[in-house]
């Protein structure tokens, strides 16, 4: 499944990832919570869990920004694996929602956003994973450490 | 950790459903490897998952603690180029 990634508003919704987030062991429920008044482009992602990061150290009240990446980039496409549209039990567009990792930088409009591997979410089930995809970044085209595009003059 | 000699064509079975076969070996050192797997084995290059390893966790270090939420969002929504259709 190759397709270009819609503005899709963020949603208030609990998420379950079917497998621990990459560099947080146990990290598996999520609350999305949008940012914006117009639940458009970024919400804050809390994890319910503890976790470990690597070397044992616990954190408690994991949160990462994320962004819905067509309101950004609206050629943003992704090539998911057909085994991941079916663990997650994806029917159609109306299902996917996708969401990208932010880094925050200073000044946030240096952040940058994983458009590599985004948390592919079944927005009607909760079901969710980060994609891990297995080309590599150049074969994908879309980078882990993608600046926001800049803002237009006008 | 078991340590295999193989040749090109030569395959490895790993339980009953995984088969890894060698394809080629370069002579600048590659190894071109094939896996026929269940699909819900995860196969991924272990650099790119520790890549990514790295990112999640330094982003979720520089996240800014709760009161600075929506400042962020807004404040990063202004400064950026947004897709409004």
């Amino acid at each position: 499944m190759n397709t270009v990634i819609a503005p899709t508003p963020v949603r208030r919704m609990d998420i379950t990832l079917r497998r621990d987030m990459p560099g947080f062991a146990g990290a598996r429920h999520f609350r999305v919570e949008p940012l914006l008044e117009d639940n458009t482009v970024f919400a804050r992602l809390h994890c319910s869990d503890p976790v470990s990061v690597r070397g044992g150290e616990s954190w408690d009240g994991l949160s990462l920004l994320v962004a819905s990446p067509g309101y950004l980039w609206p050629d943003y496409d992704l090539a998911i694996d057909e085994s991941l549209v079916i663990d997650l039990e994806i029917r159609n567009d109306e299902d996917l929602m996708v969401l990208a990792v932010v880094h925050p930088r200073d000044p946030l409009s240096a952040s940058t956003v994983n458009l590599y591997s985004p948390l592919v979410i079944n927005q009607r089930t909760g079901a969710g994973e980060q994609y891990v995809p297995a080309a590599s970044e150049d074969d994908v085209g879309w980078s882990l450490r993608t600046p926001f595009p800049p803002a237009s003059d006008d | 950790m078991l340590s295999l000699t193989r040749e090109v064509g030569q395959k490895i079975l790993i339980g009953d459903d995984i088969v890894i076969t060698v394809i080629a070996v370069t002579s600048n050192g590659r190894v071109k490897i094939g896996i026929d797997a269940p699909r819900q084995v995860r196969i991924n290059r272990e650099e790119v998952l520790e890549r990514i390893r790295h990112e999640n966790v330094e982003s979720a270090g520089a996240t800014p603690d709760t009161a600075a939420w929506a400042l962020f969002g807004a404040a990063t929504a202004k400064d950026i180029a947004l897709n409004e259709d």
